[in-house]
């Protein structure tokens, strides 16, 4: 009796393990993650205007939604439960499966109001982390990144698209940029010329300016005296420009055009516009198209989180918000150092206690890093542009050392 | 045999059915939770697993803990009872094995019988047994014969002892009896019948007492609910039959409880006499190797009194010390020297005076010698100078047979045995030593007794003087009956000293031999005699 008892436990206790092994799927596994993110947007938060993109390691995901800013300009309310729900469908799937899958950007845009955007990016495993409430729930909003701006690539070629069609519809507004659009506002008849944009680049070179690389088609009717013009530049030619629009100037964005043909010293010369335009980095992280221009990496990610760890840490402990006012603050990564370029002042505009601003910032950096177990770096440079660019640097060990308190902050000033 | 099945059947369902529906809802719950395992996300699914084990030992301490508290606090606890319950063919003591006590177990068979044969029995007319209660000194296998007859009778069998009954809060003890009889009445519904052994019925069985003071509440409340169970066992038509152990002697028990109809039969189990002390070492030496030359019968004989654990006990000891003595088997030697040290003592040997040692060789010499000429039934079977407890020497004397009454001339022996010491001192020293003390004590007491309470002086004064108030009997009776008392001192005395006398050089041989060996065993002291041509060999009876 106790044999078969024994049997039945066995065969018992089998079952369950079986059934446990059989627990060890994933629910997204790799190859249905972005039907996944899909499904979870279309069946639970009647989302179905939802795109997705992998890109390496980087989930990026795209919802246009209208109304994304609200009359005052802010996020508006609605959108931002959309966004959150989208963000949840992006959780769940980024832990429940067996990609690896580090990050993710989730991309909504404004369809009325052009640029306005909401970007969130986060670190997989800070998601888990909070999950398993390895980290707070404050400590995971500090963790993300959260950018709503206007995107200066996108307003920048509305405008240029909006020029174009004004000149196009022979705007008077426009009558002073036609002498800039060589040649066929020279040598055309008046009001015969059309542009056609065949094809349109940009580049974020700034949170507000934009570098645009327009490719044209353009007709017009030679008007008398420059036929021999006409065996240079056919009806239909090919041309090409580039265009600087700065979105902070709302009255006229247009910063700079430059065409790629130019009369100079009686003679038409041309310029390599192209060549020009891919000498500018680019620093915007999602594209047109709503989706990550590249896959994304964690040094950057955390030089992003630091520089605004930076600002939060002035703006919400009381005590410094009363004291100290931070204008702007940057991180980057270059060669293996991370520099934070930050303007903090006093309330005032006068320059602050430096020992109470890079104590707060440093020591921050240097915890962030250690609970990221981030070792991939030799040092840490700090700007305060407010100072006379005041700059410390610390290596690696000497951060650790600092957040030990083993480095005091007067041996470094 | 489907009847018997369904039936079975049912008493499981109804003695297990808390167990069962709990297994029950576990199994459901374990697969729900699997089932709803399955249906969470992977990430949700690997959290739950990997919590799993904290999970499952926080709820075994919280289980613990709540238990614990339960038990504490609302004493639900404390009536449980750690009753044994095994079937009858699992108990598996068989009528082979119960040995040295014939009367009892042949009374036992017939209450196996009628347990067998319930059925008949009814038909008959008959009355159902419903108690047996086993008396008998301890060690003599009432335990034993209980389980033999659950194996003999094939029924399940409940084990528990009567203290286990008790305890300080008043009402326990009454439940656990309440539960005890529920659980065999359970099984006796699955199993046609179910006994139930108390061990030591006298914790609970013994004369209900009443006081003011509350006192004895406990014992009170668990026997009333004892004699209850045993005739609500009518009502109900249960086939339960108690068997109780107990070594105290009848009047101690609560007569409520002796009635018909409670324990209805009574077996008195006895310690074994003399054949079946044979059959009892034969029984217990086949389990050790002994060697050939061991004579049971002599053994049996040397055992008189003793019960079978102790017989048991015995050998064991014996085969302890053949161990200790790196031999391959046990011999009389062994055996012997276990009895002596469980009837005497261990040895101690204490720093004496070659004076003081020689006065005890003769001392007990006195007491050999005249026990071996003199005494009728005893027989000597070692003499020591090693002191052992409170004494300084022995003489270790067994009764041939186990004798209920003792005669005159077995009673006067014994005097002259005890006064021979004393005897012995005075002839060899002129002296004597405060060594008699005991002996004058328990030859005293012999003597007085035969003249003041069995009639047994030469003046002929018959009848128990000692039921009559001193203060009523007259001083000249009672200088008259302690002047017979001294008669028979002064005359034992007499004869002692002549035989001491007379047989001197014996004496003076048994000191000389015990001076150098300290001891000296049965066969050696046989030898001296034969070589003065006193010896008498043991007659194996019949």
């Amino acid at each position: 009796m106790r044999e078969y008892l024994t049997k039945y436990k066995v065969l018992f206790i089998s079952l369950i393990l079986a059934s446990l092994s059989a627990c060890d799927k994933p629910t997204y596994p790799t190859g249905k993650i972005e039907e996944s993110v899909l499904k979870l947007c279309k069946d639970e938060y009647k989302l179905d205007n939802v795109k997705v993109k992998i890109v390496g390691s980087t989930l990026g995901v795209y919802i246009p939604l209208e109304g994304l800013v609200d009359p005052e300009m802010k996020l508006d309310q609605k959108a931002g439960e959309k966004i959150q729900d989208v963000a949840l469908s992006i959780h769940r799937v980024t832990t429940s499966t067996d990609m690896s899958l580090k990050f993710y950007i989730l991309t909504a845009r404004d369809t009325k109001t052009t640029g306005a955007e909401f970007i969130l990016t986060g670190f997989v495993y800070d998601v888990v982390r909070v999950r398993l409430f390895d980290i707070s729930r404050g400590e995971y909003f500090q963790r993300i990144l959260r950018d709503f701006r206007f995107n200066p690539a996108i307003a920048g070629e509305q405008k240029v698209r909006e020029l174009f069609n004004a000149l196009n519809q022979n705007s008077p507004l426009t009558e002073t940029l036609k002498s800039i659009l060589y040649p066929i506002y020279v040598i055309g008849k008046k009001n015969t010329q059309k542009i056609e944009i065949t094809g349109i680049e940009s580049k974020e070179i700034s949170d507000h300016e934009s570098l645009l690389y327009v490719k044209t088609a353009e007709e017009y009717d030679i008007s008398p005296g420059f036929e021999a013009y006409a065996a240079i530049f056919p009806p239909g030619f090919k041309n090409e420009y580039l265009f600087l629009i700065d979105i902070s100037l709302f009255t006229s964005p247009v910063k700079e055009i430059v065409s790629k043909y130019f009369y100079s010293n009686n003679e038409i010369r041309q310029r390599n516009l192209k060549d020009t335009f891919e000498q500018y980095k680019d620093s915007g992280i999602i594209g047109i198209d709503g989706f990550p221009k590249k896959d994304l990496d964690l040094r950057w990610f955390l030089s992003q989180q630091i520089s605004r760890r930076i600002k939060s840490i002035f703006e919400e402990d009381r005590k410094l918000k009363n004291i100290f006012k931070v204008v702007s603050s940057q991180g980057e990564i270059k060669d293996q150092v991370f520099q934070f370029k930050f303007n903090i002042t006093l309330n005032d505009g006068k320059t602050g206690d430096e020992r109470i601003i890079f104590s707060n910032i440093i020591r921050m950096a240097g915890t962030t890093l250690h609970l990221y177990e981030f070792e991939e770096y030799k040092g840490v440079e700090f700007i305060n542009l407010a100072n006379a660019e005041k700059k410390i640097y610390l290596s690696k060990e000497d951060l650790g050392k600092f957040r030990k308190d083993r480095i005091k902050i007067e041996s470094l000033l | 045999m489907v009847f018997m099945t369904y039936r079975k059947f049912k008493m499981i369902l109804m003695a297990h059915w808390v167990k069962i529906a709990v297994t029950a809802t576990i199994i459901i719950l374990i697969i729900l939770s699997i089932w709803g395992l399955a249906s969470l996300e992977s990430f949700y699914r690997h959290l739950t697993i990997a919590q799993m084990p904290i999970s499952l030992l926080l709820a075994g301490v919280n289980a613990g803990i709540f238990v614990f508290m339960y038990m504490i606090f609302l004493q639900g606890g404390f009536t449980k009872i750690k009753q044994t319950t095994i079937k009858g063919e699992n108990v598996n003591i068989h009528w082979d094995d119960v040995i040295g006590m014939e009367e009892a177990k042949q009374e036992a068979l017939e209450v196996v019988d009628l347990i067998k044969d319930r059925t008949k029995l009814l038909k008959i007319g008959g009355k159902i047994l419903r108690g047996l209660l086993m008396v008998g000194p301890p060690g003599c296998g009432k335990t034993y014969l209980a389980k033999a007859i659950a194996t003999e009778a094939g029924i399940p069998f409940i084990s528990m002892s009567g203290s286990e009954f008790t305890e300080i809060f008043v009402g326990v003890g009454a439940a656990r009896v309440r539960k005890l009889f529920k659980k065999a009445r359970s099984l006796a519904y699955g199993y046609g019948a179910s006994i139930i052994f108390i061990d030591e019925l006298d914790a609970i069985g013994r004369q209900r007492s009443f006081s003011f003071m509350g006192g004895g509440q406990e014992t009170n409340s668990t026997q009333n609910q004892l004699l209850v169970e045993m005739d609500g066992l009518q009502d109900k038509d249960s086939n339960v039959i108690i068997i109780g152990a107990t070594n105290a002697a009848e009047g101690i028990l609560d007569p409520a409880l002796l009635r018909p109809g409670r324990f209805d039969r009574k077996i008195y189990i006895d310690r074994p006499n003399l054949q079946e002390r044979e059959k009892v070492f034969e029984y217990y030496l086949k389990k050790i190797k002994y060697e050939p030359t061991v004579d049971i019968g002599r053994l049996a004989r040397q055992a008189v009194h003793k019960s079978p654990a102790e017989i048991e006990n015995l050998i064991k000891e014996s085969a302890l010390i053949a161990t200790r003595n790196k031999k391959e088997s046990v011999g009389h030697k062994e055996l012997s020297e276990a009895m002596e040290r469980i009837d005497m003592g261990m040895k101690h040997k204490k720093h004496m005076t070659k004076e003081e040692k020689e006065m005890v060789a003769f001392h007990e010499t006195g007491h050999l010698v005249v026990m071996y000429m003199f005494h009728p039934t005893n027989d000597v079977f070692k003499a020591s100078i090693i002191s052992r407890k409170e004494s300084l020497g022995v003489v270790h004397a067994q009764p041939r047979e186990e004798l209920y009454t003792h005669n005159k001339e077995k009673l006067l022996a014994d005097i002259k045995v005890d006064l021979s010491g004393y005897v012995a001192e005075k002839i060899k020293f002129g002296t004597t030593s405060t060594g008699v003390a005991s002996d004058f004590q328990k030859a005293m007491q012999i003597a007085h007794n035969m003249v003041w309470m069995v009639g047994m002086s030469d003046a002929g004064y018959v009848g128990d003087y000692t039921v009559i108030p001193k203060s009523q009997l007259s001083e000249s009776l009672k200088e008259k009956l302690n002047s017979e008392t001294d008669k028979i001192i002064q005359s034992c005395l007499k004869e002692v000293e002549a035989l001491l006398k007379k047989e001197w050089p014996i004496v003076e041989r048994f000191v000389k031999e015990l001076l150098e060996k300290d001891e000296l065993e049965y066969d050696e002291i046989e030898a001296i005699f034969r070589e003065y041509g006193k010896g008498h060999n043991f007659k194996k009876p019949e």
